[in-house]
């Protein structure tokens, strides 16, 4: 076949990039598609781009953790469901809260979550968290957060080895795992000695809601140990007594 | 399945919680795959696939009854996605000249892999990942929203907010590296002879 001038330049890897995803305009297209009649270098590239992209686009997806569809509806239930959806606390209800989107929707959103979690006589009114700024706010959600954590695992601590029913503190360690993702989000990507804590706690939470109901006593044996003498407890206590001591100093009226 | 999840909507319209729950239940995973392909993270993908479902249930009234639910799901968590990746961007560290340096000299280390051994389809889904994890995160997000999710060039530009020339250039440079990174094995594969 008889090609032009311009026919014969071979036309380039992004031109044929554009040719086979048909994003070329009408005059590069039928430029391109005269001179691959005619050369075979380039229809060679053309079939190597085809052959990789195809190979990309049959490549199955990347499967999730065992369990994950169960831990995200841990993370996801406690911003959509509606356990109080009549009267003024109505207002407080989380999807609104979510819908409204923002660090302070997320702080409150576990703050509340926490208080649903907790006994009437523990919990800190809800009205207070109309006078907070979102840092105390947030300061006082990782705190509560942190004290229900070590009570969730303490229990695991004590779990007897030799007849674990743990179905409650999964249950529990679920709801802990949305509430650790919101206060982590609401911090941003600040790095300090809690968010390290509340990394690692979380991948602690996560294995345990996901595997410990399959495990062995000697597996629940070697996750406690990893509670106690790994030092996860001595880092909430830590973590959270320094975050009690910046409360006081500050004079906060908060319990 | 589709009248399932029809259903399952209807009821998550009117408050059922456990409906919800089975939508949350049934399509987690594969909406994790669609946000860690485009985010190139498994732990941003959970939690764009988070947001994702947060969005859902704030839409729920919006859900046309005759459309496929999974396709309305994967839309949003698309979406999440290029939030996520349009939030990331200015984060970013710019293109590290030598990085296609790079992605060759690790291609030519894996060329030595024998073709009956890409077969498997993990194999290959380890590769392309591999190759996937050398693209910037826009990058990676201009090529999965152009070759997989089948957006045009103007679209995906209006998506990240790029000009057109730089999603084109995006494009361009992820495909290089892609090619870098897979063609050893595209060829081995003999998927095409000419």
């Amino acid at each position: 076949m008889h090609m032009s001038e311009s026919d014969s330049t071979h036309v380039g890897e992004e031109a044929l990039v554009l040719y086979y995803f048909g994003e070329d305009d009408e005059a590069g297209r039928d430029r391109t598609r005269r001179h691959l009649a005619g050369c075979d270098a380039c229809r060679e590239e053309l079939d190597q781009i085809r052959d990789t992209l195809e190979m990309v686009a049959t490549a199955p997806l990347v499967e999730p953790p065992e369990g994950f569809e169960r831990v995200m509806w841990a993370r996801v239930s406690p911003l959509v469901t509606t356990p109080q959806p009549a009267g003024w606390r109505a207002w407080f209800t989380v999807p609104r809260l979510a819908f409204a989107g923002g660090v302070l929707a997320l702080i409150v959103a576990a703050f509340v979550g926490g208080r649903w979690s907790r006994q009437p006589e523990e919990s800190r009114p809800i009205e207070l968290l109309m006078t907070l700024s979102p840092d105390t706010a947030r300061q006082l959600a990782t705190e509560d957060h942190l004290e229900r954590a070590q009570m969730v695992l303490l229990d695991v601590l004590h779990a007897d080895a030799g007849d674990p029913d743990l179905a409650s503190e999964r249950e529990r360690a679920a709801d802990l795992v949305a509430a650790n993702r919101l206060i982590r989000q609401s911090r941003g990507g600040s790095r300090d000695s809690t968010a390290d804590v509340l990394d690692e706690l979380e991948r602690m939470l996560v294995e345990f809601v996901n595997r410990a109901d399959g495990w062995s006593p000697s597996e629940l044996e070697a996750f406690k140990a990893r509670l106690d003498t790994g030092g996860m407890l001595f880092r909430l206590r830590v973590i959270s007594a320094e975050m009690r001591q910046r409360d006081e100093r500050r004079g906060a009226p908060i319990t | 399945m589709h009248e399932d999840d029809r259903s399952a909507v209807s009821r998550a319209r009117d408050g059922d919680n456990d409906a919800f729950r089975s939508l949350v239940e049934r399509h987690s995973r594969y909406l994790f795959g669609i946000a860690r392909r485009v985010t190139g993270s498994a732990i941003d993908a959970e939690d764009v696939v988070q947001e994702a479902w947060l969005r859902v249930h704030r839409q729920l009234g919006q859900f046309e009854g005759r459309a496929d639910v999974r396709t309305w799901l994967h839309r949003i968590t698309v979406n999440c996605s290029i939030d996520w990746v349009r939030a990331r961007r200015y984060r970013e560290e710019p293109h590290d000249p030598g990085d296609l340096d790079a992605v060759s000299g690790a291609s030519g280390e894996a060329g030595q892999v024998l073709p009956d051994r890409l077969a498997a389809s993990g194999q290959i889904q380890a590769r392309v990942e591999q190759a996937l994890g050398g693209l910037t995160a826009l990058e990676r997000a201009a090529f999965v929203l152009r070759h997989l999710e089948g957006q045009s060039i103007e679209e995906v530009g209006e998506a990240l907010k790029m000009k057109t020339s730089a999603t084109k250039h995006s494009i361009f440079r992820a495909v290089r590296k892609m090619r870098l990174a897979l063609e050893p094995f595209a060829r081995q594969k003999g998927a095409r002879c000419t």
